[in-house]
């Protein structure tokens, strides 16, 4: 690291003349916003000036002020005591000026009394006149006032009577209306809900119909996709029975020597990808050994069987009719 | 004592501190000082490269080229000493006949030898770089929690401790954690830039020395 620098001192310089650059600026710029305004502490700017004062002049202005607050306590007490008196005085006059002016009063007030039940005596007297002769009007106009209460009041139960009467006569009108008129609604009514119960029970049948229509359309339609299924299957499955068996036939290669070489029932045990797990011989009659043997290795050369057309068609047991041509 | 600047406080800071930041700031020096070379070198390798791209994509001979660039007296570099030392072994094995494939197989070998010659010189100094990026920090910062420690301990002694007696040693510690972010910073960020612009380099070299070899491999098929 260091070579290269050296190699190159014109960096280095570029980089010392930076940093010098960067410091400065911090430092000067520090140095500026560093400045803060110091308060001034310290500054008196009021004195207190102290005076000596002699205790014995403090206590002689005491007593003084003491004897005086006495003296005027006494003179206030005396001007209080000659007030009270004549207070008291003209209290006693008032009292008996008050007195006499009851006195009078009370006697002008009897006086005023006996005047008054005179009066009342006199009205007295002349308002029982009035009442009597009230009374005996009153008891006339009651008399005339009963007598034709008793004839309206005769009148109106009559009147009353007929009334209730009419009215219940209209009750039982509208009660036989009324009647009627149920009846014809319940009996409409009726009708109205046969005729609904028929539309729905025809309107049953009809979907009970279509369903049944289209229940066996449904059917007809899966039998026959069924059958066309198992046709493809069938086929599928043929083919492969054939390509299994061709393939074997393939890899089959005859024996040497003039042994016979009859049909033969193979029965093979496949895993899944055709592989072959296991060959057993079914009848094969007039066969040799060396002729099964030969079939044997034609179906593990066959290995690995040919896939079905469709998966479902894999068969784990198969058996084949080995002829060869 | 009112007018705290940096540079006293700098210098009455104590010596482990002290040397925390004269560490500091020569590898801030040192580490600038390398981006610039680095810088330079990355600049020039680029031009260079895209000088010799246009100059072999023009359809110049290859042997001319070849003679101009030996002729050359100064020192060779990026992709035309790749292409330098490729031609060179390519000829070279042609005279010595060697199988076609062979010859095709030694220069390829000469120019990744050539090739990874080269990526060194570019990655040279670049974990210096690195190396400040990440550990300036930590060196900073031990100055500080150093700085940190010596003004508390001198606190110790006291009874009535006032945050004007911590307030510039803490002041006087923490500037050597500034130091390292700012040695730091610039470091990380100069070497993820080299970085990036280094791979793009070694792609470019790269791919120069797959289509030159496949090149060299139809000239080695047709006649001599």
């Amino acid at each position: 690291m260091f070579e290269e620098l050296l190699k190159h001192p014109k960096a280095l310089l570029i980089s010392v003349l930076a940093h010098v650059v960067i410091i400065a600026a911090i430092v000067i710029n520090l140095s500026f916003t560093d400045k803060t305004d110091m308060t001034k502490v310290g500054e008196v700017t009021k004195t207190i000036k102290a005076k000596v004062i002699d205790q014995n002049q403090l206590d002689q202005k005491k007593q003084q002020k003491e004897l005086e607050t006495k003296r005027k306590k006494a003179v206030e007490l005396k001007e209080k005591q000659t007030q009270e008196a004549k207070k008291l005085e003209q209290k006693k006059k008032i009292d008996a000026q008050k007195k006499r002016k009851a006195e009078e009063k009370r006697k002008a007030e009897l006086k005023h009394k006996k005047e008054a039940e005179q009066k009342r005596k006199k009205e007295k007297a002349r308002a029982d006149e009035k009442r009597k002769a009230e009374e005996k009007q009153k008891a006339d106009q009651k008399r005339v006032a009963e007598a034709k209460h008793k004839a309206e009041q005769a009148l109106v139960a009559e009147q009353n009577r007929q009334a209730e009467e009419k009215r219940k006569a209209e009750e039982v009108r509208i009660a036989l209306e009324k009647r009627k008129l149920e009846d014809a609604k319940r009996k409409e009514d009726e009708l109205k809900r046969k005729e609904d119960e028929r539309k729905r029970a025809e309107a049953e049948q009809r979907r009970l119909a279509a369903e049944e229509q289209k229940r066996k359309e449904v059917e007809l339609k899966a039998r026959l996709e069924a059958e066309q299924n198992q046709r493809r299957l069938d086929s599928l499955r043929e083919r492969y029975k054939l390509a299994i068996s061709q393939k074997i036939d393939r890899s089959w290669i005859k024996p040497s020597g003039n042994d016979e070489t009859p049909p033969c029932e193979v029965n093979v045990v496949q895993g899944p990808g055709g592989i072959i797990l296991k060959v057993t011989f079914g009848t094969c009659n007039g066969s040799t050994a060396i002729y099964r043997a030969s079939i044997e290795k034609a179906v593990y050369r066959a290995e690995p069987l040919p896939k079905p057309g469709d998966p479902a068609l894999f068969e784990r047991n198969l058996k084949i009719r080995f002829k060869p041509e | 004592m009112n007018d705290v600047s940096i540079f006293q406080l700098i210098i009455s800071a104590s010596l482990p501190v002290q040397l925390v930041m004269l560490i500091l700031l020569g590898a801030s020096i040192f580490s600038w000082a390398l981006m610039y070379v680095k810088w330079g070198y990355i600049r020039q390798s680029q031009a260079e490269a895209k000088n010799f791209e246009g100059r072999f994509w023009s359809g110049i001979n290859l042997s001319d080229l070849f003679a101009q660039l030996s002729v050359r007296q100064e020192r060779r570099f990026g992709l035309e000493a790749i292409f330098e030392n490729g031609f060179r072994e390519f000829a070279r094995s042609r005279k010595a006949d060697l199988d076609n494939s062979e010859v095709v197989r030694s220069a390829h070998r000469a120019m990744k030898v050539s090739m990874s010659r080269e990526i060194e010189l570019l990655e040279t100094n670049l974990p210096f770089l690195a190396t400040v990026g990440s550990v300036s920090p930590y060196v900073g910062l031990f100055g500080t929690v150093w700085g940190i420690m010596e003004s508390f301990r001198a606190l110790a002694g006291v009874q009535q401790a006032t945050l004007a007696m911590v307030a510039p040693g803490i002041s006087e510690a923490l500037i050597a954690t500034a130091m390292g972010l700012f040695a730091a910073i610039p470091a990380v960020v100069a070497y993820n830039k080299f970085t990036s612009e280094i791979d793009a380099m070694i792609i470019r070299y790269e791919n120069f020395l797959e289509e030159f070899t496949g090149i060299l491999q139809r000239q080695a098929h047709s006649p001599r």
